[in-house]
């Protein structure tokens, strides 16, 4: 289980400036998708209760039950696996790196880690009607690294979250530079 | 050919234990991969609690049942509002 406070190859000094998911407008979707399945067990109970009653025999009622069950448990799992999709997919920020964890379907998961340092360009981009509403959208960041390019996908103030990286990419290049400049000049004192 | 209703509850049975292996599958997921905090133990007791109900109140509604009532013809469906 990932410990938020102590993550994984934690650098010293390194602190998590925030933990990225997809907007909850995502989750509230998929939540109403779910509601909608469920309201159809519903009306199909209400129907059959209210239209069809000759069903409810002895013979057929089990078979409603049991198929009511199954319906019911099929679109719960179906949820449950939409949240755990939506709940591991997560990208943090920390004052050295970004993070990014991703689970593609159950038997993939994909973590890629860069240095903020070699972050060289970062976009945000909000597409959509909903998007533009419920402000959130894409940030995609490109790095010197083996993975060209980061995808933050639909994080909530894609825009704020590129100044964030923005800044802390700077403040990391100084910091690296200093790193740089220190050990040039032990090395000069040590020749 | 008479077909007992029993059939399709071993049918039920069938996707129970389908539907057991997933859930533990998502559960591993969440419990293995998640961030440590009350939101993945909050989600994981709120799906095992909700799928006991369920199939709890399932197994109550099904003790009655006769489950070798045979099945062969399609009962008499009495629409109560008729088209004409």
């Amino acid at each position: 289980m990932l410990d938020i406070y102590r993550i994984p190859n934690q650098l010293p000094d390194e602190k998590v400036i925030t933990v990225l998911r997809r907007d909850t407008f995502v989750l509230f979707n998929r939540t109403m998708l779910f509601l909608l399945l469920f309201a159809i067990l519903g009306i199909a109970a209400f129907i059959i209760t209210n239209f069809i009653p000759g069903l409810l025999t002895d013979a057929y009622q089990p078979i409603l039950l049991l198929a009511g069950s199954a319906y019911f448990l099929f679109i719960w799992l179906f949820y449950f696996f939409s949240f755990i999709d939506y709940y591991l997919d997560t990208w943090i920020i920390t004052n050295e790196r970004i993070i990014n964890i991703e689970q593609n379907g159950f038997f993939s998961r994909t973590i890629s880690e860069e240095r903020l340092f070699r972050v060289q360009d970062v976009t945000s981009e909000v597409k959509g009607f909903w998007p533009t509403i419920w402000r959130f959208g894409d940030v995609f960041i490109q790095t010197a690294g083996e993975k060209q390019r980061f995808h933050f996908e639909q994080v909530p103030h894609p825009d704020m979250v590129r100044d964030t990286i923005i800044r802390l990419a700077e403040q990391d290049r100084e910091r690296e530079a200093g790193v740089l400049k220190q050990s040039e000049i032990l090395n000069q004192m040590n020749e | 050919m008479l077909i007992p209703v029993a059939i399709f509850l071993y049918a039920f049975y069938g996707f129970l234990v389908f539907w057991v292996v997933m859930s533990f599958i998502a559960l591993f997921h969440l419990m293995t991969f998640g961030i440590k905090n009350m939101v993945t133990f909050f989600a994981a007791s709120i799906y095992i609690v909700i799928s006991v109900l369920v199939i709890t109140t399932t197994f109550t509604s099904m003790q009655p049942i006769e489950w070798q009532t045979p099945i062969n013809e399609l009962p008499n469906i009495d629409i109560s509002a008729p088209l004409s």
